[in-house]
């Protein structure tokens, strides 16, 4: 059965992708995943400088209203990558 | 939003009362979320005893721990009172060593060279139908506490590889270590047979 106001998984991509995109101008962000769980490739010049930790945190941070009690669109992000421009093309 | 002073202190106080805490959802026999187990698995290959909070105890904490570590998601792993990550940080820095850096212990090599683990043609072929069916890699691991693992799945890329009579076992860098001179035979028990794993190992560490 279709429950009525769920959101479908490319809104809450979406809201994902536009949450990061506020947080990180000028982002490279791909977003894949199937319902709850998403998966994310993030490109941004922000995490030159900046450690793994660090790089996650301003990502997730971004995200964490959307992931927020136990109703939230997001359950969890299974795989967060963090490129910096500089190491894009190293990878 | 803050953290109200009382809790800050109370999740400080957890933080700080053993050397390595995992805030996860439920315990490390019973893991209540996929990522909460794989953070206890990769501990049990590294250390024998850590320190656990289970966040669905405490509601409080669960929500509190988020604010406090500036970090939205449960699993969360602190050593020496400084948060190191989540799920996929830890599992990072465990196939890269730095988690053995962080722990302060030494990085078990990377080698299989001297790892000779013995079979017998019973339980090889025992294992060779489950490959078979599972159509996945072989994993064995010995935890910290000397307690053998085996099972399916894919690999993580950092494993060891190790010929085991005409099968291929893929093993962690802390297993590896532990698993020189084992030996895989089929018992006969009342409840029928099962695999048993001898380790040396644990009968040199006492």
């Amino acid at each position: 059965m279709e429950i009525v106001g769920q959101p479908t998984p490319q809104e809450t991509a979406e809201r994902i992708r536009k949450a990061v995109a506020a947080a990180l101008p000028g982002a490279r962000i791909e977003v894949t995943g199937d319902g709850n769980h998403f998966s994310l490739r993030v490109e941004s010049a922000a995490f030159a400088g900046e450690n793994r930790l660090g790089r996650q945190r301003l990502v997730l941070r971004a995200i964490a209203p959307l992931m927020k009690g136990d109703a939230a669109p997001v359950h969890a992000i299974d795989r967060l990558e963090t490129v910096a421009p500089a190491d894009a093309g190293s990878q | 939003m803050s953290l109200d002073s009382e809790l800050e202190s109370r999740i400080q106080g957890i933080v700080s009362s053993a050397p390595c805490v995992l805030f996860m959802k439920g315990s490390p026999a019973a893991p209540q979320c996929g990522f909460s187990a794989q953070v206890v698995q990769v501990l049990n290959r590294v250390l024998p005893e850590y320190e656990t909070f289970d966040v669905l105890s405490d509601g409080e904490v669960r929500e509190g721990v988020k604010e406090f570590s500036d970090w939205p998601t449960i699993p969360q792993l602190y050593v020496g009172g400084e948060f190191l990550g989540g799920c996929d940080i830890v599992k990072e820095m465990y196939d890269s060593g730095e988690l053995h850096d962080a722990l302060g212990m030494e990085r078990p090599p990377l080698a299989a060279d001297d790892v000779e683990i013995s079979i017998s043609a019973e339980a090889e072929q025992i294992l060779r139908n489950a490959q078979q069916q599972q159509q996945a890699e072989l994993h064995f691991g010995i935890d910290a506490k000397f307690q053998p693992f085996l099972g399916f799945g894919p690999a993580a890329g950092s494993e060891v590889r190790v010929p085991v009579g005409g099968l291929f076992f893929l093993l962690d860098r802390d297993s590896a270590g532990r698993a020189r001179g084992a030996s895989i035979t089929v018992i006969d028990t009342e409840h029928g047979q099962r695999l048993d794993v001898d380790i040396p190992a644990a009968r040199a560490a006492g």
